[in-house]
């Protein structure tokens, strides 16, 4: 890929103050994201996959600032806008859409599927009030739904119908780039399938750009052309989603796909699993050195002493970026275990 | 050899403002002991609710036991009183919940939580309790069982919440458990976690687990058998290997068809199309029909029966000879 990229994340930093005692004086931070970069290309689907507590859904929100960062960059399409105000940052604000896991809660429920979407036209000030009727029918019909929706209320339509309603307030605005964040989770598996095909076909039709959080490695798998890995709010491996599914170099990357159920007793009766103990460790005070040493079972000395920093060891014009001191022995310990289809045993 | 738990011709109506809600329509299945059944089904199917009537535990006065019988040990529980279901429930029959976070009482220590159960079934004096709380705690993986029978919900972790749950359901050996989605509201690592936690249980223990969920994937090393719900129907019930290698209903192969099974970009998803019926109106024909792309003239004028497709293997489906995994694909518009 040539281009330039339309997102660059450069060094990406996202703290919350931990407030204590009368005066509320600042005793900690939650160090949500803790330096983060990476690049999004024009038309390119990045898959973000961590645990809960890993700063996904942060990450997201600072990048298209629903959060101002701490530190660090974000670069759309050539301009600088982590310091954007006012006026400038209403610019570039249609053009970064964002779609929310729960469609019960993202929409109004007194306003008509119509007027919510009429009311992203509005706000991003597209069109002029008799074009945008039209256009709003033209959205509709564009996520799969009939013109009769226009009139209705959110509690009138199934889970998926009003993910496709919140789909088409995205895309009112006519974006460039979109975040989807666990925007299946809450959907039956059938309809899971249908918005997925949704977003693909938006995706050619319209030239989107997409940045799809889930904990689905399967779904991310399948629909993401790269995936990064996160844990606790640094990247610990990112790289081509085939690459990243068969050949993981990270352990916990290798944990999370072997963590992943597969839809086949056979696969499921002879697989081994690496099964990780305990949680994510507390975000406000992370472990020194590499953060994931205390779930690793490859850890040693050196990943307490020394913090991991991304390598790159893919092949020429394949990147694969990988956070660990420890990436090459495990390279070779997967490479003599059998890969089975959808996951990966070590 | 007597099944464990045979339910029957199990109906359950809830009566609402609207009208009469058509949740469980019939369904019937059987469990030996020690044995493993997922119950797979989308929201609406009527999984939870069949449940639920397993614990006594239905909504009342809105919802109606219509038909049926539930037969446990012998005996049927449909029939019980509430002090008879008092003696059930937690301690024959236990159940664990889909969100940790809410199930338990934040205001009462692991100790007093689980100690209330265990002191009301088996009679325990309080030292005895405490010692057998903390022996629940270690057999579900909780580190330093004895130091912490004193702290409360608040301090433990999602996944650690989770095994307490699972603790308080084993709490008093019971003879079946019930899982509803114990695992939805967890991390995958987690749902890893739980899975070989109940599966290293269940040998352990002898206990039958019937395992609610709406994810094939979740299920497919966990059980024995899986039974897929639709509409308040059961569509098809398989032994485990027989239903996700050879589906014998157009809902199966629409739900196993609906996972990315294949790497990036290999083939488009094929979805279900369209969405549930209204469980409001009881359908007199096949109420998959309108979302079948088997679906004939027959499909839309009677209803097909649960029938038996190859040993231990049933499905309700007029065309189920027509049914495999995948030349259905073709199928589709």
């Amino acid at each position: 890929m040539t281009s330039p990229p339309l997102v660059e994340v450069r060094d990406l930093v996202k703290h919350f103050p931990v407030r204590r005692g009368i005066l509320q004086r600042q005793v900690g931070a939650v160090r949500a994201v803790d330096g983060v970069s990476f690049q999004i290309h024009p038309g390119e689907t990045l898959g973000l996959v961590g645990e809960s507590g890993s700063g996904k859904s942060t990450l997201a929100r600072t990048i298209i600032r629903l959060f101002d960062p701490t530190e660090g960059s974000v670069v759309f399409d050539g301009e600088d806008i982590s310091t954007l105000r006012g006026k400038a940052m209403r610019r570039v604000r249609p053009r970064m859409q964002m779609v929310f896991q729960d469609p019960y809660a993202s929409l109004n429920p007194r306003m008509t599927a119509g007027a919510a979407i009429m009311e992203s036209l509005r706000v991003n000030r597209i069109g002029d009030p008799t074009s945008r009727a039209g256009r709003t029918r033209e959205l509709l019909d564009l996520v799969g739904l009939a013109p009769k929706a226009l009139n209705r209320y959110p509690h009138e339509f199934s889970g998926g119908q009003r993910q496709r309603i919140s789909i088409a307030r995205a895309l009112a605005a006519e974006p460039a780039f979109i975040v989807a964040d666990e925007a299946l989770a809450a959907l039956d598996v059938s309809i899971q399938a249908q918005i997925v095909n949704l977003l693909q076909d938006l995706k050619g039709e319209l030239g989107l750009t997409y940045l799809f959080i889930a904990h689905d490695l399967g779904m991310v798998r399948y629909l993401a052309d790269r995936t990064a890995v996160l844990y606790l709010g640094r990247v610990a491996e990112i790289a081509d989603s085939e690459d990243l599914a068969e050949r993981p170099l990270h352990p916990y990357t290798a944990a999370l796909l072997s963590a992943a159920p597969v839809a086949d007793p056979v696969i499921e009766s002879s697989r081994k699993r690496v099964i990780l103990s305990g949680d994510v460790p507390d975000p406000a005070d992370p472990p020194s050195g590499c953060r994931f040493r205390t779930r690793c079972s490859f850890a040693t000395d050196l990943c307490a002493e020394q913090e991991p920093q991304l390598r790159d060891l893919g092949a020429v014009e394949r990147p694969h970026l990988v956070a660990c001191h420890h990436a090459e022995r495990i390279r070779t310990q997967l490479a003599r275990a059998t890969p089975t289809t959808g996951s990966t045993t070590i | 050899m007597t099944a464990l738990l045979e339910v029957s011709d199990l109906v359950v109506q809830f009566d609402t403002d609207d009208g009469t809600v058509h949740a469980v329509n019939g369904i019937s299945y059987s469990l030996d002991k020690g044995e493993s059944l997922a119950i797979v089904g989308e929201s609406g199917s009527g999984k939870s609710v069949a449940a639920m009537a397993l614990m006594g535990l239905l909504p009342r006065p809105q919802a109606r036991i219509a038909g049926g019988t539930v037969m446990f040990q012998g005996r049927d529980l449909l029939t019980q009183t509430e002090p008879e279901w008092r003696r059930t429930r937690g301690r024959e029959i236990a159940m664990v919940y889909q969100d940790p976070m809410t199930s338990l009482n934040p205001s009462l220590s692991v100790a007093q939580q689980l100690g209330q159960v265990v002191r009301h079934h088996l009679q325990l004096s309080k030292p005895a309790t405490r010692e057998r709380v903390a022996d629940l705690l270690s057999l579900v993986g909780i580190p330093n069982p004895g130091g912490r029978l004193d702290d409360y919900p608040h301090q433990f972790s999602g996944g650690q919440r989770q095994r307490l749950l699972i603790a308080l359901a084993l709490s008093c050996d019971p003879a079946l458990l019930i899982a509803d989605e114990p695992t939805t509201a967890l991390d995958v690592t987690i749902q890893a976690q739980m899975i070989e936690l109940v599966k290293d249980l269940r040998e352990q223990l002898g206990m039958a687990v019937v395992w609610i969920t709406h994810d094939l994937g979740v299920v497919a090393g966990l059980v024995d058998k899986v039974a897929v719900m639709y509409s308040g129907n059961m569509v098809e019930s398989a032994p485990v290997h027989d239903l996700y290698a050879y589906p014998k209903h157009p809902y199966t192969v629409g739900l196993l068809n609906s996972l990315p099974t294949h790497g990036h970009g290999a083939r488009r998803l094929t979805p279900i199309p369209g969405s549930p019926p209204d469980p409001l109106r009881l359908s007199d024909a096949c109420a998959f029909a309108p979302r079948c792309p088997l679906a004939a003239e027959r499909c839309r004028e009677s209803p097909p029966e649960l029938a038996t497709v190859a040993p231990g293997h049933s499905a309700a489906c007029f065309r189920s000879d027509e049914v495999t995994r995948r030349p259905v694909l073709a199928v589709q518009p």
